[in-house]
C-alpha cells in the first residue's frame, strides 16, 4: 500500500476522477435496524453534529464511541480478536492500521455515492475504506504568550533551548495522528529530535483535545505536531492561537472510514458510510475547523486551501511495520 | 406420610420428610459458590499465569526476562514502589493525628473530623486527580496562576505533574486506611493499661508515647500496608497525573501495553510482578494484624480519659480543616466551577453556563448508557459478592468441610490483585473460551463481583461470628431444611452486617476504573470510564461536569441505600447470648 | 419404639486429634429421662450432638428405634429426625416474637392456623408463659427464654428432647424450680428426654438413668441410686458428688469378699470386685454422709483427730485426719464433737465401694 503522499496530495486540487459505479444502499432495510454504531476519533463536537444530521435524515439512531485515533483501534482489536461485534463502521486517523485491516478482510468493500468526489489518496481503491476528512497536523502558538519573531517556523526549530517548558504534543500511544507524525520524523530527523525535545521539557499529553487545553489554558504555548481543526475551533471561541503550517511540511492524513463485516446493522453501516462523505456530512468539517475528505468542499474559513500547503511525505507501509517499535521507543525517551 | 390421627399419642404430627437427600440443597449452594469462586478468581489467574509463560518459542520466562531487564517496566516497578512508600508515610502522617484526635483527645467538632475521612474515602480518586489537575497543574493550574500572577510568590507554586503531585492526589485517598484501623484499635485498648501507667506516675504525653503507642502500632503499621496495596493498584490518578508527568506506573505501564497491537504475555508477567508485590505486602500486614491479639477489648466501663489538649486542641483542630479543604473543598469547588465555565482558562465570571450540563446529559449520548450501566453493575455486583461471601463465610464458620480454609484464602486473593491486574487476568481467561464475553457488561460483573468477593466475605464473617450456631441448630431440629433455616433464621439475623457490606461494595464498585478501563466497550461502557475517557480526549469542562453529575449519583445512591438500611436497622434487634 | 441405642460410636474432631468419644454403647428406653454426665469436655455434648445428626460419627452407628440414623456414610438430617432440641444459651431467635419461636416448629409441619394457634397456647400454658406471645425474647428474662425454648420444642410433640445444659445459665433458685417442672413435664408428656449436664444433682434429682462420661469413655450407666451408691470406679465415686477416696490394702480375700484395712487404720470386711487378691492395693470410696463420729476419751489405733469443723446450718461438717489422709464426714449438727477431738469412725460396710487402686494423678 505504499504510495507517495508528496504527489498526491498535490493532485488533490486539480484532478478530477471518472465517476465510478456506486454501490447500492438498502434505505428500508437500514431504517428496520433503526441504529448504527459508530467507533471514532472525530473531534466529538463534530461526531456529534455528523450523528445528529444522520439521525435526523434517516432517523437511524447513531451510537457514538469517542476516543483517541490509537485507543479506538486498540478498542475495536480487542473486541474483534474475542468475537464481540459491536462496531458497524469504525473511522480512526490511522491509514496504515486501516490498510493492514482492509488486507486482512475485517471491512466490507462499500463505494458510497459520492466516491469518486474523494481522492484516490484517502481512500481504498475498492471502497475497503474511504476518508472521512484530512487532519493537518501543524505547530501553533499562543499569539498573545509568544513574540511574532520567535514563531518556530520548522519542525526542528521548536528544539531550541528558548522554549524549553513551553512546549506540549500527544502521545501515539493514544493519539493515531502522532504515530504518523513520530514515525516520520524519528526516520526522518532521527529519535535525537524527539530527546531534544526532551531535554526541552515537552509536556506529554494524550490526545489533542488536550493539546489545545493546555495551550488554550496557558498551561503550555506552543502546540508540536497538533491537529489544527482544534486550534480553529479555539480561534473561533476568541482564544488567541495561530496556526504556523512548517516550511519543511505540513502532515496531510486521512481518516478512513470503514464498514466492519459481520457487524449487528450492515445495512444502516452503509447508509451511514454512504452519508458520512455526502455534500451535507462533509460540509460539517470545515465548519468544526477542519478539513473535508472530498475536493469539492472549500476549506474552513480562515485556513490556506490545500494546494497551498507544503505537504509532508508519508511512507504508511513502513509505519505499520514500524508502529510497535516506534511507540516503545517513544515511551523510553518519554517517561 | 402424615398419620395425622388425633387419637395417636405421638407422633402426632408428621415428621419432616426426607427428599432428595441425594442432591442436597445446601451442597448444591455450596458447590455453586465454590465453582463461582474458581471461575472468577482461580482460573484467571491461572491463564494469567500461562499467559505470562506461553511465548511464540514454547514455554518460557521470557517474558518475565523482558519485564525485568527492560528500563521501561523497571521504571514503572520502581515508581510504584515510591509511590506506594510516599502515600503510606504520608497516610500515617495524615491519619495517625486524626485518630488520635478522634479517640483520645477533646479536640473540637469531632462529627467533622469524621465526616471528613469518610468523604475522603468515598470520593473517587480520579476525580480528586482531575480536579487537582485543574488546581495545580503547572502553569494554568488556578492556584499557581494565583500564586503566581497575583500574589507573585512563585515558590508556592506546585506543579501536578509529578511524584509529589501524584503522592498528593493519592494520600487524599489513602490516609483513611490507616485512620479508621487506628481508631479501632484507639478505641480498642483497654484504658487500663494507661490508667495503670498513670498511677505508676507517667504522664499523659509520656503513657501516651509509650503505652498506647506500642499498643495500636500494629493496627497503625497494618493500615498503612493497606494504603500502600491501595495506592499502588489506583489506575485513575495514576494515569491522569502520571502520564502528562511521564511517570510510568505498573498499572499505566501494563494499560499500555495493551495498546494496538497488543502484548498479552509481557502484560500477563507485568501483572504477576504486581501480584507479587500487593500479596507480600497484605502478607505482611496480615502479620502484623495476627500481632495486634494483644489490644485487649475491654468492654464497659474501660473508656479511656480524654486528654485535655488545652489550647493545642486548635491546633489540631486547624490540622483537620487543612484536610477537608485540600481532600474535599477544593477539588470539588473546582470542579463545580469548571462544570460551569464555558471555557476554562478566560475570565471565570463572566462565562457562566449549564451547557456542558446539557451536552454531557443529553448530547453525549455515552452518559447516559454509561449511568445506567454502572447502576446495574454496582447493584449486582455488589449482590454477588454478598451472597458469594456469605455461602462461604458459612461454609468456612459452620462447616467441617475438609479444605474450607483454602477456600477462605481463595476468596481473599483478589485484596492482593490490582483492578487492571484482574482485568488482564479475566482477558485472558475468556479469550480463550469459546464464549465471547469480552465487552459485555457480563465481563466486567466478573471482574467487579471477583474483586469484591473479600469484602463480601468479611461483612459475612463478622455478621455469622455474632450469631450463635444454635439459633440455625434450633431451627434444623424442628424440621427447617438449610435453605429454610437460611431465610427464617441465619439471613434476617446477620441482614444489618451484610447491608453494611453491601454499601461498602456499591460505593467503590460504582466509581470502578482500573478494571473497567481495559474490559469496557462502548455498550458495557460505565459512569468512571466515561469520565476518564472524555477527559483523556481533553473536555475539560464537560469532563467536570460529567465528574460532578458522578458524584451526584453515588451520593443519591448512598442516601438511598442508607435510607432503605437504615429503616431494617431500627427494627433490628440485638441478639445478646447469655 | 424411640428409644436411641447407640452402638461402638466414636468421634474424633480433627483439629485436636484426640477422640471426643470412644466406643460408645448405649441403650436408651423409650419414654426414659436420661441424664449425660461428665466434666466439661468429657464428651457428653459431643453425643448428643451426634444424637441429634449436627454431625456424623466417624465408626458405630445410631438408630433411633429400629432407624438406622448416624453412621460414618449415613446421616440422616436433623430436620428428619423428628427430635427436639433445648440449647444451654436458650438459642430463642431474637427477631421472632415469643409466638413467632414457638409456632415455627408446626409451619413447618403444615398445620393449619388456627391449629397451630391453639398449640402454641397449650404449649405455652405448659410452660406458664400464657400471655407472653407477642413478646420479644429480649424483653424476657432467662429463664422465660428457656421456656420459650421449651415451648417451642415441644409444641411439635418429638418423640425425643435433647436438653444441652438447660438450666446452666440460669440462678440456683430459677434452676431449682425449672428442675421440677422439667420433671413434671416430662412425666405429663411422656417422650423420651436426653439431657445433659456437669451438675451430679440435677442429674440425680432428674433422671431415670445416668451416663456418667469421661474423657470420651462411659463410666456407668444405671439409675441414680445406684450410680451414686455403687459407683464402678474411682472417677464415677468421684464424680457424683462428695466423696472420701482413700487408699488401702486387701488383707484376704474370698475372691468375693474378704477383709481390708484403709489408710492403715480401720479394718472391715468388705465386697471386693472381682480379680482382686490378697495383698492388692485398692482405692476405697466412702460417703461423708454415710460415717458416723463417736468422741473418744483416749486416742486409740483405729481413731482419727478432728482437724477441722465447718458448721453449714442443717449439718456439720468435719475434717478428720488419719495418718496422711483426710476423711470428710458430714453429721447432725447437734453432734457435741470439737477441735482436736479423737474420734471413732464407724460406717456401714455395705455403703463402701472397693475399687483396684489407679494413680490419683489420672
Amino acid at each position: 500500500m505504499s504510495k507517495n503522499w508528496l504527489i498526491a496530495i498535490a493532485a488533490i486540487a486539480i484532478t478530477h476522477v471518472a465517476p465510478a459505479q456506486a454501490d447500492p444502499v438498502d434505505m428500508a432495510a437500514a431504517k428496520k435496524e433503526g441504529k448504527v454504531v459508530w467507533y471514532t476519533s472525530t473531534p466529538i463536537k463534530t461526531a456529534q453534529n455528523v450523528a445528529k444530521l444522520f439521525e435526523d435524515k434517516t432517523g437511524i439512531h447513531v451510537e457514538l464511541f469517542r476516543s483517541g485515533g490509537s485507543a479506538i483501534l486498540r478498542r475495536f482489536m480487542q473486541e474483534h480478536k474475542s468475537g464481540l461485534n459491536a462496531a458497524d463502521v469504525m473511522t480512526t486517523s490511522d491509514p496504515a492500521a486501516s490498510a493492514k485491516l482492509a488486507q486482512d478482510g475485517v471491512f466490507v468493500p462499500f463505494k458510497p455515492a459520492d466516491f469518486d468526489k474523494v481522492p484516490d489518496v484517502a481512500k481504498d481503491p475498492n471502497g475497503e475504506y474511504v476518508a472521512q476528512r484530512l487532519n493537518m497536523m501543524v505547530i501553533y502558538v499562543r499569539r498573545d504568550k509568544v513574540a511574532q519573531a520567535d514563531y518556530p517556523k520548522t519542525w526542528t526549530d521548536v528544539t531550541n533551548p528558548k522554549y524549553k517548558g513551553k512546549l506540549v504534543m500527544t502521545d501515539p500511544s493514544f493519539t493515531a495522528l502522532q504515530l504518523m507524525v513520530v514515525s516520520t520524523l524519528s526516520r526522518k530527523l532521527g529519535w535525537g529530535y524527539y530527546e531534544q525535545l526532551k531535554k526541552n521539557d515537552i509536556m506529554i499529553v494524550q490526545g489533542n483535545q488536550q493539546v489545545t487545553d493546555m495551550v488554550k489554558s496557558g498551561e503550555r504555548v506552543i502546540a508540536v505536531g497538533a491537529l489544527d481543526s482544534y486550534a480553529a475551533d479555539a480561534r473561533k471561541q476568541g482564544h488567541p492561537i495561530k496556526t504556523i503550517y512548517p516550511a519543511d511540511g505540513t502532515f496531510i492524513i486521512p481518516s478512513p472510514t470503514a464498514i466492519i463485516k459481520g457487524s449487528p446493522h450492515p445495512n444502516a453501516a452503509k447508509a451511514f458510510a454512504n452519508f458520512m462523505v455526502s455534500e451535507a456530512a462533509q460540509k460539517l468539517f470545515p465548519a468544526g475547523g477542519g478539513y473535508a475528505a472530498r475536493t469539492d468542499i472549500d476549506p474552513p474559513k480562515d485556513s490556506p486551501r490545500l494546494a497551498d500547503v507544503k505537504p509532508m511525505p508519508i511512507d504508511y507501509a513502513q509505519i505499520e511495520k514500524d508502529a510497535a517499535g516506534v511507540k516503545r521507543k517513544f515511551n523510553e525517551i518519554f517517561q | 406420610m402424615n398419620s395425622g390421627g388425633a387419637n395417636v399419642r405421638r407422633p402426632a404430627l408428621a415428621r419432616p420428610t426426607a427428599r432428595l437427600e441425594w442432591l442436597r440443597f445446601d451442597q448444591v449452594v455450596m458447590a455453586a459458590a465454590v465453582i463461582c469462586l474458581v471461575i472468577l478468581v482461580v482460573l484467571p489467574l491461572c491463564s494469567l499465569f500461562i499467559g505470562s509463560i506461553r511465548t511464540p518459542d514454547g514455554l518460557s520466562f521470557a517474558f518475565f526476562r523482558e519485564a525485568a531487564s527492560g528500563r521501561l517496566y523497571r521504571q514503572a516497578l520502581i515508581n510504584s514502589l515510591i509511590l506506594g512508600a510516599w502515600t503510606g508515610l504520608f497516610s500515617v502522617l495524615i491519619g495517625v493525628p486524626l485518630a488520635w484526635a478522634i479517640s483520645r483527645t477533646n479536640v473540637p467538632a469531632k462529627p467533622f473530623i469524621r465526616v471528613t475521612a469518610t468523604l475522603s474515602y468515598l470520593s473517587p480518586p480520579f476525580l480528586t486527580a482531575i480536579a487537582f489537575v485543574n488546581l495545580f497543574s503547572p502553569n494554568a493550574g488556578v492556584i499557581n496562576h494565583l500564586m503566581r500572577e497575583e500574589f507573585g510568590v512563585t515558590w508556592l507554586t506546585f506543579n501536578i505533574f509529578s511524584m509529589k503531585g501524584l503522592v498528593l492526589v493519592t494520600v487524599l485517598h489513602t490516609f483513611p486506611f490507616v485512620y479508621l484501623l487506628a481508631v479501632t484499635a484507639l478505641q480498642s485498648v483497654d484504658a487500663s493499661y494507661e490508667e495503670a501507667a498513670e498511677i505508676l506516675g507517667a504522664g499523659k504525653w509520656r503513657t501516651a508515647f509509650s503505652i498506647t503507642a506500642p499498643l495500636v502500632a500494629p493496627a497503625i503499621l497494618s493500615g498503612t500496608l493497606i494504603a500502600f496495596v491501595n495506592s499502588i493498584a489506583l489506575f485513575g490518578s495514576q494515569a491522569i497525573i502520571g502520564l502528562p508527568g511521564r511517570i510510568f506506573t505498573l498499572s499505566t505501564r501494563i494499560y499500555s501495553l495493551f495498546d494496538y497491537p497488543p502484548q498479552y504475555g509481557l502484560a500477563s508477567a507485568l501483572s504477576l510482578v504486581f501480584i507479587f508485590i500487593t500479596v507480600a505486602a497484605l502478607f505482611i500486614q496480615r502479620r502484623f494484624l495476627a500481632r495486634r491479639s494483644f489490644v485487649t477489648f475491654g468492654g464497659k466501663g474501660s473508656r479511656p480519659q480524654l486528654i485535655d489538649l488545652g489550647s493545642a486542641r486548635w491546633g489540631l483542630f486547624g490540622f483537620a480543616v487543612l484536610v477537608f479543604v485540600v481532600a474535599i473543598l477544593l477539588p470539588y469547588a473546582s470542579l463545580i466551577a469548571v462544570s460551569l465555565s464555558k471555557s476554562w482558562g478566560l475570565a471565570f465570571w463572566k462565562n457562566l453556563t449549564l451547557a456542558n450540563y446539557k451536552f454531557v446529559l443529553f448530547d453525549y449520548d455515552v452518559t447516559q448508557r454509561a449511568i445506567i450501566n454502572s447502576l446495574i453493575l454496582a447493584t449486582l455486583a455488589a449482590t454477588l459478592s454478598i451472597a458469594l461471601g456469605t455461602v462461604i463465610g458459612w461454609i468456612d464458620l459452620r462447616t467441617s468441610v475438609p479444605g474450607r480454609r483454602l477456600l477462605d484464602y481463595a476468596a481473599l486473593i483478589p485484596l492482593g490483585l490490582p483492578g487492571i491486574v484482574m482485568a488482564v487476568a479475566l482477558i485472558q481467561f475468556w479469550l480463550a473460551m469459546p464464549i465471547a464475553l469480552y465487552g459485555t457488561l457480563v465481563i466486567l460483573l466478573l471482574a467487579y463481583t471477583g474483586r469484591y468477593v473479600p469484602l463480601g466475605l468479611r461483612a459475612a464473617n463478622s455478621s455469622l461470628r455474632q450469631i450463635d450456631p444454635t439459633l440455625e441448630e434450633s431451627a434444623r431440629i424442628l424440621g427447617a431444611s438449610w435453605g429454610v433455616t437460611m431465610r427464617e433464621v441465619t439471613l434476617p439475623l446477620i441482614r444489618p452486617g451484610l447491608f453494611a457490606g453491601w454499601l461498602l461494595i456499591f460505593v467503590p464498585a460504582i466509581q470502578e476504573l482500573s478494571a473497567s478501563i481495559l474490559l469496557f466497550s462502548s455498550k458495557s461502557i460505565t459512569l468512571a470510564v466515561a469520565v476518564y475517557n472524555l477527559y483523556e480526549t481533553g473536555y475539560t469542562e464537560p469532563v467536570a461536569a460529567l465528574a460532578i453529575i458522578n458524584v451526584i449519583i453515588i451520593s443519591l445512591a448512598i442516601l438511598l441505600a442508607n435510607r432503605l438500611g437504615g429503616e431494617r436497622e431500627r427494627e433490628r434487634l440485638e441478639y445478646r447470648p447469655a | 419404639m424411640a428409644g436411641v441405642t447407640l452402638s461402638g460410636v466414636s468421634k474424633t474432631y480433627s483439629q485436636a486429634g484426640l477422640p471426643a468419644i470412644n466406643d460408645l454403647n448405649l441403650e436408651i428406653r423409650d419414654g426414659q429421662f436420661v441424664t449425660l454426665l461428665g466434666p466439661s469436655g468429657c464428651g457428653k455434648t459431643t453425643t448428643l450432638r451426634l444424637i441429634a445428626g449436627y454431625m456424623a460419627p466417624d465408626a458405630g452407628t445410631i438408630h433411633v428405634g429400629e432407624r438406622l440414623v448416624s453412621s460414618k456414610d449415613t446421616l440422616i438430617l436433623p430436620e428428619h429426625r423428628g427430635m427436639g432440641m433445648v440449647f444451654q444459651n436458650y438459642a430463642v431467635w431474637p427477631h421472632k416474637t415469643v409466638f413467632q419461636n414457638v409456632v415455627f416448629g408446626l409451619k413447618l409441619r403444615k398445620v393449619p392456623a388456627s391449629k397451630a394457634r391453639e398449640g402454641v397456647e397449650q404449649a405455652l400454658a405448659l410452660v406458664g408463659l400464657s400471655g407472653y406471645e407477642n413478646r420479644l425474647p429480649n424483653e424476657l428474662s432467662g429463664g422465660q427464654q428457656q421456656r420459650v425454648a421449651l415451648a417451642r420444642s415441644i409444641v411439635v410433640e418429638p418423640e425425643i428432647l435433647l436438653l444441652d445444659e438447660p438450666l446452666s445459665n440460669l440462678d440456683a433458685k430459677l434452676r431449682e424450680h425449672m428442675r421440677s417442672e422439667l420433671k413434671q413435664l416430662q412425666r405429663r408428656i411422656g417422650i423420651t428426654f436426653i439431657y445433659v449436664t456437669h451438675d451430679q444433682a440435677e442429674a440425680l434429682a432428674l433422671s431415670d438413668q445416668i451416663a456418667v462420661i469421661h474423657e470420651g469413655c462411659l463410666q456407668q450407666f444405671g439409675p441414680p441410686r445406684e450410680v451414686y451408691n455403687r459407683p464402678v470406679n474411682r472417677t464415677v465415686a468421684d464424680f457424683m458428688g462428695n466423696v472420701n477416696l482413700l487408699e488401702g490394702k486387701v488383707l484376704s480375700s474370698d475372691g468375693r469378699k474378704g477383709e481390708i484395712l484403709i489408710a492403715g487404720r480401720l479394718r472391715t470386711v468388705a465386697a471386693l470386685p472381682a480379680g482382686i487378691q490378697a495383698g492388692a492395693a485398692i482405692d476405697v470410696a466412702l460417703r461423708p454422709e454415710n460415717i458416723e463420729l463417736k468422741r473418744l476419751e483416749n486416742a486409740s489405733a483405729a481413731s482419727g483427730t478432728v482437724v477441722d469443723h465447718t458448721f453449714l446450718g442443717n449439718i456439720s461438717e468435719y475434717q478428720v485426719a488419719l495418718d496422711n489422709q483426710r476423711l470428710r464426714v458430714q453429721t447432725h449438727p447437734s453432734a457435741n464433737i470439737a477441735l482436736g477431738d479423737a474420734v471413732e469412725i464407724s460406717f456401714a460396710p455395705d455403703t463402701m465401694s472397693v475399687f483396684a487402686h489407679t494413680d490419683p494423678a489420672r
